[in-house]
C-alpha cells in the first residue's frame, strides 16, 4: 500500500457508510467469525464490496470483528493489495521486476506520468485507470510487462501505450 | 514453585521455574542490557541486545524470551556478544536521527546510557536521515518518529496495560511507524491519554508537553502519594525540581491498579495564573490585600456577631469534597460544634443525598458500603455500565472496563439514553427513552427473574429483544458487575438507584456480601466528605435566610457559580478558594486554599478505603493548609 496522507484519513473517517454497505460488511464478518487469522480473508473481501478500503469501511469493520483499527491498519499497510484509496476502473499494473526495468519498464512509467499525469498509487481524473509499479508478474521472458486489469501486455514500448490504453472504455 | 541451578558465566546460580534466563541472570546481580524489555509487559526479543550465548544452542539467543531451565550454560559477556551489541547501537543510531543535544530525553535516555556504556564514539554506518513527522497535535502528549527505535514498548503498554490498543507497527518494513489507529495524529486518535507510552518510552520519542527540558533525573526529588482528582485513589510517584511537578509517573505501571490517567498525570501539574496568594478582604467593593491574622479576626467577629444577633442557623458552611479528611473534620468542627448550625451541605450534596436516600430504600441504613470495590472489574466476565462514561470521568475506571472486555472477553452492556465511550464496544445498548432510566432497569430485572418484562420494557422504550439479548449476557456471565455515574444521579430520583440495587442483588452478590455495584462519585473525597459532613445535613439545606456563610472552594474546578444564587441576601460571605473567580468575586473574605498538588491530608476512596496524601510540592509563602485555617478560625471564634 502506498502512503496515505493523514488529512485523507481525517476527512474519511467519520463519514457515514451506506446502510447496504454496512450489512454486507457483517455478513462477511459474520462468515468468517471464529476461523483463524480471518482479517486479512475479512479485509479482502470487503475490498471486493467497492474496489479500496475507504477509512470509514475500516472502522465499521473494527467494529464489528473487535480488532483494533490500529492493527487493521498494520495488516492493510503491509500488504499492497490493499488499498485506502480509490482504484480507477482499470487498474494498471507496470512490472518493474529486473527484467523489465532493464528493457523498460521505466520509461513506461515516465510516459504514464507525461501523458496522463499519473503517478505510482495515483488515478487518473476521470477515475479510468489507476496505476500501481509491481516487483514481477512472472512472465520476465515477454519484458516489459504490464497488466491492465486481468490482461497482460507484453513486450510493450513506451510508444505504444496511447494505442493500448484506448482499448479500455 | 520448584527451584532450578543454572551456570551463568562460570557461576553457580539458581532462579525459579517460570523464569526466563533475563530474569535470572538480573536477580543473581548480572547486568544484561535490554531496550524493548519493560517490567510487567510481554517480551518479544525485538531489541537484540540481551542475545546470550547458551551451550548447545546453535546461536546466541534472546534471554528475555527463554525460559530459563536446569542445567543451562550460560554466557551474557563474551567478547562476540559485546561487539554484537555495539554494533546493534551503531544501527539503532544510524536509522533515525538520535542527535542527543537536540533531544527532550537527553539525560534520561536508556538508548543514551547504553551508548555511553558501550563506549560508542563514532558510528561506523552512513546516517539516514529520515524526515519523520513529529506529532504534537494531542493535548499533552508528543511523538517524535524520528528518536524513535522501534522498540514497540509503547504499544505493548497500549495494548496489555491500558487496552486501548490505539497504537500499533504500521507501514511496516523499511518505512515501519509507530501509528495510531489509521496512522492518525493521536490527538486525533481513540487515545484515552493515560500517558502510559510516555512512561514506558526509552528514547525521547513520546515526551509530556509539561515536564520537558527541566533538566535531568539526579536532579529530582521522588514523592511518593495517592492521586486525589476522582476517588480511585491510584499511587503516583512524582519528580520534583525546585519546588515544580516535572512529571508524575506511576509507581507500579504493570500492576492492575497501576495504570493512571490524563487528569491525574498531566492535567493536575498545571497551576493556573489567577491564582490567590494572599488573604483579601472587600473595601467598598474592591479587594485588598491583608495579613492573615487580620483576615480570620474579621471572619471570627462577624460569624460571632451575626450569630449573636440572629442565633445558630444564621450561618450556613458549604465545602467542597476535593479536600482532605482532616480539612472536612475541622470544617465539621467549626460549623457544627464550634458554631452550632445545622446547615452545611457539600458542593456535591445533591450526588450524595440521592444515592444515600436509593440505598435506603433498599435496605434502611443507607451505608455506603453496600458497594465493591473498583478492583472487581478486571475480574467481571460482564460489565453493566448504567448513566455513566467512566473513560470521562473517572478514566482509569474506564480502562478498567476495556481491560476486562480485552483479556476475560467481558461482554459490555451499556444503558444509556447517550452515546457513551463504549457504546461501540458494547455487546447491547440498552437505550431508554429520556427519563425513563427506572422502567428500562426494572424490565431488565424483571427479564433476568423470567417475569415479563413487556410492559415496563415498553414503557421505557426498549423492544423485548434487546432487553432479552441483554438479560441473557447477564444470566450467563459469572461475575457481572454494575457502574453507574453521573447519568444516573443527576436524575436526583432515589427510585432509580433503588431500581439498580435492586438489579445488581438479582444479579449476584460478591463472596464478602456486598452488591457487585459501583457508583462513580463526582469529586476526589466525596465519600469522606459525604460520612464527615454529608450526614450531618440530610435535607438540602434552606440557605435563604442564612446571614453569613462559610464556603470552601479550593480549587474545586466544577463548582457551578450558581451555587451562590442561595447566597443572595447574605450579609457576610468568607470563601476559602485557591484560584480568583467569578464565586470568588462575590466573598466579602477570602482566605487561600492550597491546590491539589500542593495538599496532605487522607483522603477516602470511593469504595471507603483511607489513603495518605503527601503534598508534592510546598504551597506558596502564606498558604495554610485547609484544616489549619479552618481550625485558626474555631480557635478565634471560641476566644473571642
Amino acid at each position: 500500500m502506498s502512503q496515505v496522507s493523514t488529512d485523507y484519513i481525517r476527512a474519511e473517517i467519520n463519514k457515514a457508510v451506506p446502510a447496504d454497505i454496512r450489512q454486507k460488511i457483517e455478513k462477511i464478518v459474520e462468515d468468517n467469525r471464529g476461523k483463524a487469522g480471518a482479517a486479512i480473508r475479512v479485509l479482502q473481501q470487503v475490498q471486493g464490496i467497492s474496489g479500496y478500503l475507504p477509512p470509514s469501511v475500516l472502522q465499521t469493520v473494527s467494529g464489528y470483528t473487535k480488532i483494533p483499527l490500529s492493527e487493521i491498519y498494520g495488516v492493510v499497510s503491509f500488504y499492497s493489495f490493499f488499498s485506502l484509496l480509490p482504484k480507477g476502473k482499470h487498474v494498471i499494473q507496470v512490472c518493474m521486476g529486473t527484467s523489465c526495468y532493464v528493457k523498460g519498464g521505466e520509461k513506461i512509467m515516465k510516459t504514464l506520468k507525461k501523458d496522463y499525469n499519473l503517478e505510482s498509487g495515483g488515478i487518473t481524473a476521470d477515475g479510468k485507470f489507476s496505476l500501481e509499479m509491481v516487483r514481477c508478474l512472472g512472465c520476465c521472458g515477454l519484458s516489459p510487462v504490464i497488466a491492465i486489469g486481468t490482461d497482460v501486455h507484453r513486450k510493450v514500448k513506451a510508444s505504444q501505450l496511447k494505442d493500448i490504453l484506448s482499448l479500455y472504455k | 514453585m520448584s527451584k532450578i541451578t543454572l551456570t551463568i558465566n562460570d557461576k553457580q546460580v539458581t532462579g525459579q521455574e517460570g523464569d526466563t534466563v533475563l530474569d535470572v541472570c538480573r536477580n543473581n546481580g548480572i547486568e544484561v542490557p535490554t531496550l524493548c524489555h519493560f517490567k510487567g509487559l510481554t517480551d518479544i526479543g525485538a531489541c537484540r541486545l540481551c542475545l546470550v550465548e547458551i551451550e548447545k544452542e546453535r546461536r546466541p539467543v534472546p534471554s528475555c524470551t527463554y525460559p530459563a531451565r536446569d542445567g543451562l550454560v550460560i554466557r551474557t559477556h563474551t567478547e562476540k556478544l559485546e561487539t554484537n551489541r555495539r554494533q546493534i547501537l551503531e544501527l539503532m543510531f544510524a536509522e533515525r536521527n538520535h542527535l542527543c543535544p537536540y533531544c527532550v530525553a537527553s539525560g534520561d535516555c536508556e538508548l543514551q546510557s547504553l551508548a555511553y556504556k558501550y563506549q560508542m564514539d563514532n558510528v561506523r554506518y552512513d546516517l539516514s536521515w529520515p524526515a519523520l513527522e513529529v506529532d504534537s497535535l494531542h493535548q499533552h502528549l508528543v511523538i517524535d518518529h524520528n528518536r524513535c527505535i522501534l522498540c514497540g514498548r509503547c504499544i505493548r503498554a497500549c495494548d496489555e496495560i491500558a487496552c486501548a490498543h490505539t497504537l500499533d507497527f504500521g507501514n511496516r518494513g523499511w518505512k515501519d511507524m509507530v501509528c495510531a489507529d489509521l496512522n492518525q495524529s493521536l490527538g486525533q486518535s481513540s487515545c484515552i491519554s493515560c500517558g502510559a507510552c510516555f512512561q514506558v518510552c526509552p528514547t525521547g520519542a513520546i515526551s509530556a508537553k509539561s515536564g520537558t527540558y527541566r533538566g535531568k533525573p539526579e536532579e529530582f526529588t521522588g514523592v511518593d502519594s495517592a492521586c486525589t482528582i476522582c476517588g480511585i485513589g491510584c499511587s503516583i510517584n512524582a519528580l520534583v525540581k525546585d519546588n515544580k511537578v516535572v512529571r508524575i509517573d506511576s509507581p507500579d505501571l504493570a500492576s492492575s491498579r497501576g495504570l493512571l490517567c490524563y487528569k491525574g498525570r498531566f492535567e493536575q501539574i498545571y497551576d493556573k495564573k489567577n491564582r490567590i496568594t494572599k488573604p483579601l478582604m472587600k473595601k467598598d467593593g474592591k479587594f485588598e490585600a491583608c495579613t492573615l491574622d487580620h483576615a480570620l479576626d474579621a471572619v471570627a467577629a462577624k460569624f460571632g456577631e451575626i450569630r449573636a444577633k440572629h442565633g445558630n442557623d444564621s450561618v450556613a458552611g458549604l465545602t467542597t469534597s476535593q479536600i482532605s479528611n482532616e480539612s472536612l473534620k475541622a470544617f465539621k468542627g467549626l460549623m457544627i460544634e464550634t458554631i452550632g448550625t445545622t446547615l452545611v451541605d457539600t458542593l456535591d450534596g445533591d450526588s450524595f443525598r440521592v444515592i444515600h436516600q436509593g440505598i435506603t430504600k433498599f435496605r434502611n441504613d443507607g451505608k455506603l458500603d453496600i458497594e465493591i470495590s473498583p478492583e472487581e472489574i478486571f475480574k467481571a466476565d460482564c460489565v453493566l455500565v448504567a448513566g455513566a462514561d467512566p473513560l470521562t470521568t473517572h478514566p482509569v475506571i474506564g480502562a478498567a472496563v476495556l481491560n476486562a472486555y480485552k483479556k476475560n472477553k467481558a461482554n459490555i452492556i451499556v444503558l444509556d439514553a447517550q452515546k457513551n465511550s463504549f457504546a461501540s464496544r458494547s455487546a447491547v445498548w440498552l437505550k431508554p427513552k429520556q427519563g425513563k432510566e427506572e422502567a428500562a432497569i426494572k424490565a431488565l430485572t424483571d427479564s433476568l427473574k423470567k417475569v415479563d418484562a413487556g410492559k415496563s420494557g415498553k414503557d421505557a422504550g426498549l423492544d423485548a429483544e434487546t432487553l432479552v439479548d441483554a438479560a441473557k449476557i447477564i444470566a450467563g456471565s459469572k461475575n457481572c458487575v454494575i457502574i453507574y455515574g453521573e447519568g444516573i444521579i443527576k436524575l436526583q430520583n432515589p427510585d432509580v438507584i433503588a431500581a439498580l440495587l435492586n438489579l445488581a442483588a438479582v444479579v449476584g452478590k460478591s463472596d464478602k456480601g456486598s452488591l457487585k455495584i459501583i457508583s462513580l462519585k463526582p469529586q476526589g473525597n466525596s465519600r469522606g466528605a459525604w460520612e464527615t459532613v454529608g450526614l450531618c445535613g440530610m435535607q438540602r439545606a434552606d440557605m435563604s435566610k442564612v446571614k453569613a456563610a462559610y464556603i470552601v472552594f479550593a480549587d474545586d474546578g466544577m463548582a457551578d457559580p450558581k451555587v451562590l444564587d442561595a447566597f443572595k441576601k447574605t450579609e457576610f460571605l468568607a470563601i476559602q478558594a485557591s484560584y480568583l473567580s467569578p464565586i470568588t468575586e462575590r466573598a466579602d473574605v477570602v482566605l487561600p486554599s492550597p491546590i491539589a498538588i500542593e495538599r496532605e491530608g487522607t483522603y477516602t476512596t470511593l469504595d471507603g478505603k483511607s489513603v495518605s496524601v503527601s503534598r508534592l510540592v510546598n504551597p506558596p509563602d502564606g498558604t495554610k493548609q485547609d484544616h489549619e485555617t479552618i481550625r485558626e478560625i474555631s480557635q478565634r471564634f471560641k476566644a473571642r
